[in-house]
């Protein structure tokens, strides 16, 4: 939090962003996702990102 | 690439089949041993499917704007000169706005100020994850949106642009919705049952369909 100058935001700093909690599971949902097949996923691979060329235009 | 048919009619039984508000969680290191919480950002989730490096986190740019500071060194924001100039126009827009205590400037009001830079910085983060941007329903009826959250005001002042949450909301017509979220520190891929971690102040960036990140997770969990 960026607390020396009241007017800066409590949330928009790097570190605070998404700072918050996860839902409680007051009604959860059981057996929702298939069964957990070892090794037979592969995590998504980074990719490198691009802008279009017509990202921020006039704006 | 979107779901496939089977895939929407499971969520379509989930909405059914359970309350309004239900959640369910699926923690993705059962499927992908190894994964990191650090990976696991709710931006990188619902943007890109953790296909966007880390490094590209949009709350760089909310920062900038905010601060004036640099961007990540490396980042594609970093080395888009638009985004960098962008940053740099908004913070000098945002100082002046402070300075005229939160009046108009330009003719534009502070909340449609707010409201524009925030829904250019989602669309930006999702077009750098590839996503396009489209309405209405797709083939099986689905609509797919990339929803980001911000906080408007806190403690009675005035924020400036910010996020503080991200998720992918599926549309499955009819009325039904699910949102499929990610928490800070965590693994847990949340599956919130018609309703949303919020309601007002979010931008939603409706796109034609799911990245290959998506579709790698969604696959094996659905």
């Amino acid at each position: 939090m960026t607390a020396t100058n009241p007017k800066l935001p409590p949330v928009a700093t790097l570190a605070q962003q998404c700072s918050i909690n996860p839902p409680k599971l007051s009604a959860p949902i059981t057996n929702w996702a298939k069964a957990a097949s070892s090794g037979q996923n592969t995590f998504p691979k980074t990719i490198v990102g691009k802008l279009p060329a017509d990202a921020f235009k006039n704006k | 690439m979107p779901l496939t048919h089977q895939q929407l009619n499971q969520l379509r039984t989930l909405c059914q089949q359970n309350p309004i508000g239900a959640i369910g969680g699926a923690n993705l290191s059962a499927y992908f041993p190894g994964i990191q919480a650090n990976q696991c950002a709710c931006w990188r989730w619902a943007s890109s499917g953790f296909n966007t490096a880390i490094g590209d986190d949009p709350a760089w740019m909310f920062t900038a704007i905010m601060l004036g500071s640099a961007l990540n060194p490396g980042s594609t924001w970093a080395n888009t000169p638009a985004a960098q100039a962008y940053a740099n126009n908004r913070y000098a827009e945002y100082l002046q706005y402070q300075a005229n205590n939160y009046q108009a400037v330009n003719a534009v009001t502070w909340n449609n100020w707010v409201t524009s830079v925030e829904s250019i910085i989602a669309a930006s983060t999702c077009q750098l994850a590839g996503l396009t941007p489209g309405a209405g329903p797709q083939t099986n009826g689905e609509r797919y949106f990339v929803v980001m959250h911000f906080d408007r005001i806190s403690n009675g002042q005035n924020n400036a642009p910010n996020y503080t949450h991200w998720w992918l909301k599926i549309d499955l017509g009819n009325g039904q919705f699910c949102c499929l979220e990610m928490f800070p520190g965590s693994t847990n891929l949340a599956c919130r049952i018609n309703n949303a971690y919020a309601v007002a102040d979010n931008v939603e960036c409706e796109v034609t369909d799911l990245t290959a990140g998506h579709l790698a997770v969604l696959n094996a969990v659905l």
